[in-house]
């Protein structure tokens, strides 16, 4: 029964133990300690918590600081998956205190109440020395940034991106969070670059944001963002179980759910402006049944960031794609050996940048050794920035006795950090070999296929072909083709071609037809002018010009007609052409009688009279009248 | 048009001529490296140079075979049945991505062999789509389509009785593009539920889109299956025998 007792007292401890480490905390913290006097800092208060509401929040007694700026901001976390939702509420208040006094001052306690119960912070001492004694902000050591894609967190905290005193960025200016950030919009993505310049090969990493204003069922990205010109490392995005991690922001009074979605290390491989493509996603809402009934198209914004080249005076053996922090190390697992025992040597990379491009320093040859292919491997760390290792393990086999020395190993590099080239060596390595020598091998340096003894059976295991080296990477343009939007334009540009020469030619046919009317009317138009001069030369007694002009009206329209001149004509010639018009023999005759009346005028003045004369004007027009009626004759007609 | 506005459009126009030539630049160099740690036998790095080229949305039987060789060397084995297969899709008389995907495939089994009870077969008119690269039915397409216009156009400027021969040529060519094109809706077709390749060597099969939901059945690296739905991060997968699951959209490579 005792022993019963006692096991409940500890597991009610432990109970008791677990809700106390779930309970809420309320904490304050310096930016950096010492500081500079006069130069501003930053302290926050923090309040973690599971219960959604505190009240009666009371700041520090800053007495002896000035503060420069205050911004209280808000956040909820909720994690959510199949075993339920958690909810915790953090809630900072991050003030930018300017100390006006050296020696050692003192900040208050701040107090809340939550859950009707009261907290307090502890109180804080900050060192304020003189100005050039404060040390320089480390960046990791940095308080941590106002909430990030919030407008505004940086210009009332510009220490939180370098202070005063901080000596000037010799790396590219980081780009600010709130770029582009959209205000208004209930649901939309925000791509966060870390920064807007690098140099070739230096890490961007960027990140791509889902805000909603109100909980989606279901997400699915449409387009992924292009990164032509980029190398490319995935990082790792928080979730919960599969899920998106959802943390509740207040952006322009409206509060959002913001989760990750993705996250790119990108190294710049050439100087220039590059610019990533917008990522594009459908969000929806589903019913209880799994029916959607809502669904919104979103499109991230389109980055363009600048690769810097790196710059002159890059050491010999520098690598282009060695850009970061590195330290590189050598090591044998023994110094000495045995002729015919293996030594194993392993050169390691370690450090920040893109260790899957960068090579490794290569052995030299070793007299007296056989060096087999070095076994390289890559781990890989994926957090904030790329890093990890890279090893190369050689495996040495001794053929002769002696002391043999593996000379020192550089490695030349870019250091970010200090914009500037370095090199990194290793000792020089010892190696002491004792025995009798054996037959030297032709081959020192490559000899991984081991030859079977003459009459043993030689397992080839299963293997594949080798690697396809050509010089130039052969793509496959038909593949590429299918399925891209060319493929559609390759349907649609053909028949769409030939429907817009059909309907061009049809145009053309059309205007043409108008022409021969407008030439139709000119004629007309001139064959009308012609008969007026004839009737005015009339009225002034001029009777042989009258009938001249006539004439003259007569034979034009009727060579406009029948397409060849009228004048060389013998008469049946005339009545020929007249009749294939499609003229009646009565408009023939009468064509050809005015014609003669013309005719007789002209070598006979004086047989005309005034009325005949007007006559055969009416009559001249009665016939071009009668003319134009008829159809006009296909083809020849120019 | 002043002056600079002239400059502006050429320094455009000279930008838009060079940049795909800038784009094929960065590629051979990825390639080249990607080659370089191969035969060196840093196959880590020679995959992820590929890999990249890979992201770049570059289709090369070429590259997807190098990518299976350096996947089978590291011994994943699923990633590299997913490469040949890939570079088998692009050109189907590759001999060497047929025999290396044959070995990768002999390889798999000796580990695990997923044999699928009632396996349905594919229908005759799937392997007679496929029997084609996607390039080919293009090339072939494009070719006959724009021969058939071509002629159309010529119809259109010749004199009546010649008409009759470019009429007939037209014809001919209008039914092969037909044809043709019926082998591209055939693959469109057959794109819509994409076939895909199991990645890693186990993976667990859920009934739901959540890691909370049981687990239905297992599949094995190399396994061929369909992706019918996507939802988030999960894939709703179909095996030839009818069995339907969910599994982690990245454990299963589209072909």
């Amino acid at each position: 029964m005792r022993a019963v007792s006692r096991i409940i007292a500890l597991a009610t401890l432990f109970v008791t133990g677990a809700a106390y480490a779930q309970g809420p905390s309320f904490t304050a913290r310096l930016g950096r300690n010492p500081v500079g006097l006069g130069q501003a800092f930053v302290f926050e208060i923090a309040l973690s918590t599971d219960q959604g509401s505190m009240d009666d929040y009371r700041r520090p007694d800053f007495r002896g600081f000035r503060v420069a700026g205050e911004f209280p901001s808000q956040s909820t976390q909720i994690q959510m998956g199949g075993g339920g939702s958690f909810m915790r509420h953090s809630y900072t208040w991050q003030y930018q205190l300017i100390p006006l006094q050296k020696g050692k001052l003192t900040i208050g306690p701040a107090s809340v109440r939550v859950d009707g119960r009261v907290l307090n912070t502890e109180r804080v001492t900050v060192a304020v020395v003189d100005p050039g004694q404060a040390p320089a902000p480390q960046p990791h050591q940095r308080a941590p940034r106002g909430i990030p894609g919030f407008p505004g967190s940086s210009f009332f905290f510009p220490d939180l991106d370098g202070d005063a005193d901080e000596p000037p960025a010799q790396t590219p200016p980081p780009a600010t969070a709130d770029q582009g950030l959209p205000a208004g919009k209930r649901n939309f993505l925000h791509v966060v670059p870390s920064k807007s310049k690098a140099y070739v090969g230096e890490q961007i990493t960027v990140e791509w944001l889902l805000y909603l204003s109100g909980s989606q069922s279901n997400y699915a990205p449409t387009k992924e963002p292009r990164t032509d010109g980029f190398w490319v490392e995935e990082l790792e995005v928080p979730n919960q179980g599969g899920h998106l991690s959802l943390t509740q922001q207040v952006l322009d009074g409206r509060s959002y759910l913001v989760g990750p979605l993705m996250r790119k290390a990108l190294f710049g491989l050439k100087p220039g402006k590059l610019t990533i493509t917008p990522l594009e996603a459908d969000i929806s809402r589903t019913n209880f049944f799994g029916a959607t009934m809502q669904s919104e198209h979103l499109k991230a914004d389109p980055v363009t960031l600048e690769i810097l080249p790196l710059p002159p005076g890059a050491p010999a053996d520098f690598d282009a794609s060695a850009v970061g922090q590195f330290t590189l190390s050598a090591e044998v697992d023994r110094n000495n050996v045995q002729v015919g025992d293996a030594v194993t040597l392993k050169l390691r990379l370690d450090g920040r940048g893109n260790l899957h491009k960068v090579g490794l320093p290569t052995l030299p040859r070793l007299a007296g050794w056989k060096i087999y292919d070095p076994k390289v491997s890559v781990q890989i760390t994926r957090g904030d920035s790329v890093g990890g290792n890279k090893t190369a393990e050689y495996l040495l086999l001794p053929e002769q006795p002696g002391e043999t020395t593996i000379p020192p190993f550089s490695f030349s590099y870019f250091d970010t950090q200090k914009a500037a080239y370095a090199t990194e060596r290793t000792g020089p390595i010892r190696l002491t070999v004792t025995g009798e020598a054996r037959p030297q091998s032709s081959n020192t340096q490559v000899a991984t296929t081991t030859v079977a003894p003459s009459g043993s059976e030689n397992l080839l295991a299963i293997e594949v072909r080798p690697i396809r080296n050509r010089p130039a990477l052969r793509r496959d343009l038909g593949a590429a083709m299918y399925g891209s939007p060319f493929m559609v334009a390759v349907v649609l540009v053909p028949p769409g071609l030939f429907a817009l020469v059909s309907l061009v030619g049809v145009a053309r046919m059309r205007m043409s037809q108008e022409t021969e009317g407008k030439r139709r009317r000119k004629m007309r138009r001139s064959a009308d002018k012609r008969l007026r001069t004839a009737a005015g030369y009339l009225q002034a007694g001029k009777l042989a010009p009258s009938l001249a002009e006539i004439e003259r009206v007569l034979r034009e329209f009727l060579t406009g007609k029948i397409g060849r001149t009228v004048a060389g004509m013998s008469r049946d010639e005339l009545r020929a052409a007249l009749g294939s018009l499609g003229a009646t023999a009565g408009l023939v005759d009468g064509a050809v009688a005015a014609l003669d009346t013309c005719d007789r005028a002209r070598f006979a003045p004086g047989s005309i009279t005034a009325e005949e004369a007007s006559n055969a004007i009416d009559r001249a027009g009665e016939i071009i009248e009668d003319f134009e009626k008829l159809k006009a004759p296909t083809g020849g007609d120019a | 048009m002043s002056l600079r506005k002239y400059l502006g459009l050429l320094a455009a126009l000279a930008s838009l001529a060079t940049a795909p030539v800038a784009r094929a630049d960065l590629l051979d160099q990825a390639w080249k490296h990607g080659n370089e740690a191969a035969l060196r036998g840093d196959y880590a790095s020679a995959a992820a140079a590929y890999e990249q080229l890979d992201r770049q949305h570059v289709v090369s039987a070429d590259l997807y075979y190098n990518l299976g060789v350096t996947y089978f060397r590291q011994g994943q084995l699923g990633k590299s049945i997913w490469a040949f297969e890939r570079a088998l899709v692009v050109s189907p008389d590759d001999d060497d991505a047929r025999f290396n995907l044959a070995q990768a495939r002999k390889l798999a089994d000796q580990r695990t062999h997923d044999k699928l009870e009632g396996a349905e077969r594919e229908p005759l008119w799937s392997h007679i789509v496929t029997y084609f690269s996607p390039s080919t039915q293009m090339v072939l397409f494009c070719a006959l389509y724009f021969g058939c216009f071509a002629l159309l156009f010529v119809r259109r400027r010749i004199a009546a009785d010649s008409r009759v021969a470019i009429t007939a040529g037209a014809a001919i060519l209008g039914v092969g593009a037909l044809l043709a094109g019926l082998l591209l809706v055939g693959r469109v077709s057959l794109d819509r539920i994409p076939f895909a390749v199991v990645l890693p060597d186990t993976v667990a099969v859920k009934e739901g889109a959540d890691n909370n939901f049981r687990t239905s059945f297992q599949v094995h690296g190399g396994l061929r299956v369909r992706i019918l739905d996507r939802e988030q991060d999960w894939a709703r997968i179909h095996l030839a025998n009818g069995l339907e699951g969910f599994v982690h959209a990245e454990d299963v490579g589209p072909l």
